[in-house]
């Protein structure tokens, strides 16, 4: 087995793409994989009429190149790490803010959920709905979870802004 | 009277409105208004916000299939947007990091107009003269021989099962419909009758069976439940996210772990036991991964 080869054995068989690959302008999505397991498809047995059009086709081109040009991957993995240092120090400073985790720049905050002074539950929602008043939008995925997941070619000043209005709204939320 | 001679573009009535709030009539369709004279007998100065009236809109007319933050989203530029009040908000969430480039990126914003104006769809009929190109860039960006265009994630996923399934029967030799696919729990593919028929999300899940048969549900990121699992001879695919986004984040802890499933299940025992390590790869599962 030579270097190449390896290689090959190490990523998976298939892979599916989708969300970035046209960056938001028009739904574009892929499936790649190697002759031996894409070729069990033949003509008239899989298909899209919207699948590989040209206006999709053109703009994962130029949604690829972006992602490369502007080092989007890198930028994440740099990024992604002053974030996740940032909201540690609001796990360490506040009880109920549980833990930080993620990759780059798609990471989560786990908070557990209080209750106000007049009987109110507060729940990730409740956090979510003080970071919009502090402008910054998320969603939570749980009662417990809040994904961060801006857009890669954000800024380290960007960044930092970010983590001060998050934990402005967690001081808030407390 | 006919209805017709009734209404007319709103863009042409508005003109004779005075500055100030705007006149809606509750009976029309949003998109045309009375005439002057009728909009002040029939309706009511509208002294919502813009924000309100948005959402009130979405809430009478939209299905309630999602739960929105109540932000009215206007317009968009990088990692910033706006709402309809004008305030400014960083995008946190980038439409399920869809918008990863940012919005509106310019370089995206120009290929969209170029293109659209030139040429949009032709259907698979016939070729077109960007596919190939984008195939290619593809594929080698990828590193892989052949892509498949789909539109949706779940329809690239629907794709990816179909392309497994027939794999194992055409090169596994699975017996006919038989084939199973092994997939992790807290899995989010898409919304599918077959993508939900594998969710462990009640919330997916509730009230859409019959479910497509053939998935089997392991704990994420566990190596044993994997390798126990993939002892069924009928197992075509492994089908796993490399970071649980919908879960709420979780990536698995010995980093990106197809690669690790792999060699623990192919190659690198092969390998170990001094065999052609192509020898056997038609009888290995087809590893399928989602990012």
């Amino acid at each position: 087995m030579d270097d190449a080869e390896r290689d090959k054995a190490k990523r998976p068989d298939v892979v599916i793409l989708a969300k970035a690959l046209s960056g938001g302008m028009y739904p574009v999505s892929a499936v790649l994989a190697d002759h031996e397991v894409m070729d069990v498809f033949t003509p008239g047995t899989h298909g899209s009429t919207y699948g590989g059009n040209p206006l999709g086709a053109k703009l994962a081109v130029e949604a690829l190149a972006i992602v490369k040009d502007e080092k989007l991957v890198e930028n994440a993995e740099r990024l992604g790490r002053i974030f996740r240092a940032e909201m540690q120090k609001l796990v360490d400073g506040y009880d109920f803010v549980k833990k930080v985790r993620g990759k780059g720049l798609l990471n989560a905050l786990i908070i557990e959920p209080r209750t106000a002074v007049d009987g109110a539950p507060k729940t990730a929602w409740e956090l979510c709905l003080l970071l919009r008043d502090n402008g910054l939008l998320a969603k939570p995925t749980h009662g417990d979870i809040i994904r961060f997941a801006p857009p890669l070619v954000i800024t380290e000043e960007q960044v930092m802004e970010c983590c001060s209005i998050i934990a402005l709204s967690v001081k808030q939320f407390a | 009277m006919p209805l017709r001679n009734l209404v007319r573009p709103v863009n042409k009535s508005i003109r004779i409105l005075p500055p100030g709030p705007v006149f809606l009539s509750a009976a029309l369709d949003p998109v045309y208004c009375a005439p002057f004279h009728q909009i002040m007998q029939e309706s009511r100065i509208d002294q919502r916000t813009k924000t309100q009236r948005a959402i009130a809109l979405e809430e009478q007319f939209g299905a309630h299939n999602y739960h929105p933050l109540p932000v009215v989203l206007d317009s968009g530029k990088g990692v910033f947007v706006w709402d309809v009040e004008g305030k400014r908000y960083y995008d946190f969430l980038s439409a399920y990091s869809a918008v990863n480039q940012g919005h509106c990126h310019p370089r995206l914003v120009k290929v969209m107009q170029e293109q659209a104006a030139r040429m949009t769809l032709t259907s698979r009929a016939f070729y077109n003269s960007v596919l190939g190109e984008y195939a290619q860039v593809l594929c080698e960006t990828f590193g892989y021989e052949k892509m498949l265009p789909m539109n949706t994630g779940a329809e690239a996923v629907e794709t990816a099962l179909k392309m497994a399934r027939k794999w194992g029967y055409e090169k596994k030799g699975i017996p006919k419909d038989r084939a199973k696919i092994i997939v992790c729990e807290g899995n989010f593919h898409g919304r599918t009758i077959s993508i939900v028929s594998m969710s462990t999300d009640p919330d997916s899940q509730g009230g859409f069976g019959p479910f497509t048969p053939g998935f089997e549900v392991i704990p994420y990121d566990d190596l044993a439940a994997l390798e126990k699992a993939l002892a069924d001879p009928n197992v075509c695919a492994f089908l796993v996210e490399p970071i649980q986004g919908e879960k709420g984040v979780f990536t698995p802890c010995g980093g990106l772990h197809p690669a690790r499933y792999r060699f623990m299940q192919g190659e690198e025992r092969a390998l170990h036991r001094g065999r052609d390590p192509n020898g056997d790869r038609a009888n290995r599962p087809s590893f399928v991964q989602r990012g």
